[in-house]
């Protein structure tokens, strides 16, 4: 089998469509940036590979070979995502006081690379070995250019001052424990069922096949601390704008089967309204805009999630303390209600955006008072257009419009030194 | 009446009416304006670029079906210049542009954006569609043409063109234009609708 043959010819497609890629439009230095580094790393490739005997069947070609199939598999969805960066479809506006909100908690030398995905549901790319120092944030494409939803963008922030600040250490002894103690005590009964060969020692013990079967509770409560600590940190970032965002995303839920790695919408929602009422966020009728989701059937998935659900229920105080302690020694803005007010009468009475340097969490909470503004333009004649079917359309474009021409014009201050 | 510099400083600093203000923002600094003798403001260029592209849409044609027109997207091509980085404009290229500062003006203002004479002795032609209706709020279009012999790299942030603004004596100050150019931070092909008259006239 010509394996070798096969694997040189797989990188020089890849370097070939990294060099088309290098002829976009990049928007942003660090876009370039990360695309000339996985360059490197392919051509690194290819260098190991032009050096390999033909022919040879040694296991160090066969590496070789694997390693860059390897690498080919985790880093082409990734020129896929840096390719949709350049896109106009973004709000390119949006990178600037993202990429400096960014530099606040999680450093100066973070870069930022914000694209688009065609998935209906912000993420990031985690801990990219090729790409140290990169944060990649995507939101689903139909959606790249509504300032509305940038509040999310907190929520994949979060996910990098975790990984960054290492905060699963902190967690990870807490969440066995307490995985062991339900699994060994009030739910000892409905375990033995499951699993009636091991004794509360093999369980808890060094006993490696026993331990197998509570991992996976361990692994799901793990994450979902992990998200409602981002959930915590993208309320605290953006306050009410992130519940807003939250809920135009997923309200009312699909009613599909619900994620292991969250906590179920309910309670997701539930641990926001709480963290809200404790930061003196205000979102009348939260909850009810959300319906519910189906839990797993199965006995040995529903034990385990269940307990995975209740470990992680008792870290709630903790992880919203954490989160609030994080924004506040990394002089996260908090939210001045009067500049809010204030900034949302000039959109809406005057429709211009913002006239002084203005931070992000301003911008995109009067977006979202004048967004829930019923009669936002209702008489404004320009807005109303020719026919009675342009208005909406109009109102929303001019909305998001201004609130991006505001995030220009802050960014243009502080480029000018005036900072917010 | 034209208004002098120093009245639009007034204008941006303390509005006659403050219901109803002129703005300008990112604001120009007050104090140049108020010493400067001229009766225009220098406006910048935005970061937002649209240039008709070759495409396999038929010819634009104001007189067919508006369904069957093609639409933006598919005769434009649009390009986001980020502060820092330049557009170059070829000779014999014409692309839309943005203005940087986002206008209001007050139902008693209006205005007309005219090129720098600078810009112009090198080739490069601002706008042809001048006027700007009272109560007009957004970013300004500005149709940029390279009539010289020399591609002209521009990077937004320059002062590329400049407005005179006049005021206007009205009957109705309610009454506003209903262009739907308003209120956008991106250059638009737009559309071009035919009157009534217009539309019998071009009847076989």
């Amino acid at each position: 089998m010509p394996t070798l043959q096969d694997a040189r010819a797989r990188v020089t497609a890849v370097l070939d469509e990294i060099d088309r890629l290098k002829q976009s439009e990049f928007p942003y230095a660090h876009t370039r940036e990360a695309l000339e580094l996985l360059e490197n790393r392919f051509k690194w490739h290819q260098s190991v590979l032009g050096k390999a005997a033909a022919g040879s069947k040694s296991a160090a070609v066969h590496n070789a070979c694997r390693d860059s199939l390897r690498e080919l598999h985790v880093y082409v969805p990734i020129l896929g995502f840096i390719l949709r960066a350049t896109n106009v479809r973004n709000a390119f506006e949006e990178y600037g006081p993202l990429q400096r909100l960014a530099h606040r908690v999680i450093g100066v030398d973070a870069k930022l690379i914000v694209s688009s995905e065609w998935e209906f549901s912000p993420f990031m790319y985690r801990a990219i070995t090729g790409l140290s120092g990169f944060v990649l944030i995507g939101l689903p494409a139909p959606e790249s250019s509504n300032p509305l939803l940038l509040p999310l963008a907190g929520h994949e922030l979060g996910h990098s001052i975790w990984e960054h600040e290492n905060l699963e250490a902190n967690y990870d002894k807490k969440i066995e424990k307490g995985i062991l103690d339900e699994l060994t005590g009030k739910r000892w009964e409905e375990y033995s069922k499951l699993y009636p060969q091991y004794t509360k020692e093999d369980v808890k013990g060094e006993n490696w096949i026993a331990r197998l079967t509570w991992r996976p509770a361990y692994t799901w409560a793990l994450l979902q601390i992990e998200e409602m600590f981002c959930d915590f940190m993208g309320l605290r970032m953006f306050a009410e704008a992130y519940l807003y965002a939250f809920a135009y995303l997923l309200s009312p839920g699909t009613s599909g089967q619900r994620s292991l790695r969250y906590p179920n919408i309910k309670r997701r929602v539930s641990h926001l309204i709480y963290a809200a009422s404790q930061l003196g966020i205000m979102v009348p009728d939260y909850e009810v805009a959300f319906g519910e989701e189906i839990e797993p059937t199965d006995p040995t998935t529903a034990l385990l999630v269940s307990t995975a659900d209740t470990v992680s229920l008792l870290l709630v105080e903790d992880l919203l303390k954490l989160a609030v302690a994080i924004a506040e020694q990394k002089q996260v803005p908090s939210k001045d209600t009067e500049k809010v007010k204030s900034i949302a009468e000039s959109f809406r009475e005057w429709v211009v955006p913002v006239r002084e340097p203005t931070s992000l969490i301003h911008i995109v909470n009067a977006g979202w008072e004048c967004n829930m503004d019923e009669n936002l333009w209702k008489d404004v004649p320009q807005i109303k257009g020719r026919k009675q079917e342009d208005f909406a359309k109009n109102r929303e474009r001019v909305l998001r419009d201004i609130m991006l021409k505001s995030m220009e014009i802050s960014e243009t201050y502080e480029r000018l030194g005036k900072p917010s | 009446m034209m208004l002098k510099a120093d009245q639009i400083a007034r204008e941006l600093e303390r509005p006659t009416n403050p219901k109803d203000p002129l703005v300008i923002t990112p604001q120009p600094d007050i104090e140049t304006l108020r010493k400067s003798g001229a009766a225009s403001i220098d406006i910048r260029l935005g970061c937002w670029f649209l240039a008709c592209r070759p495409s396999r849409a038929g010819l634009f044609d104001v007189y067919g079906k508006q369904s069957d027109a093609p639409n933006e997207a598919k005769l434009t091509k649009s390009y986001y210049v980020p502060f820092g980085q330049g557009f170059v404009l070829h000779p014999r290229a014409f692309v839309l542009a943005i203005t940087m500062e986002w206008i209001r003006l007050s139902a008693n203002l209006g205005a007309y954006v005219i090129g720098r004479s600078s810009w112009g002795r090198h080739g490069l032609i601002i706008a042809t569609a001048t006027g700007v209706h009272p109560g007009f709020t957004g970013c300004l279009t500005l149709e940029l043409s390279n009539v010289g012999e020399i591609p002209i790299t521009i990077k937004p942030g320059t002062t590329i063109c400049q407005i005179f603004i006049h005021q206007v004596h009205s009957g109705d100050p309610k009454l506003v234009d209903r262009s739907s150019f308003i209120g956008r931070r991106k250059p638009t092909l737009g559309m071009i609708e035919l009157d009534s008259i217009a539309e019998k006239l071009a009847e076989v």
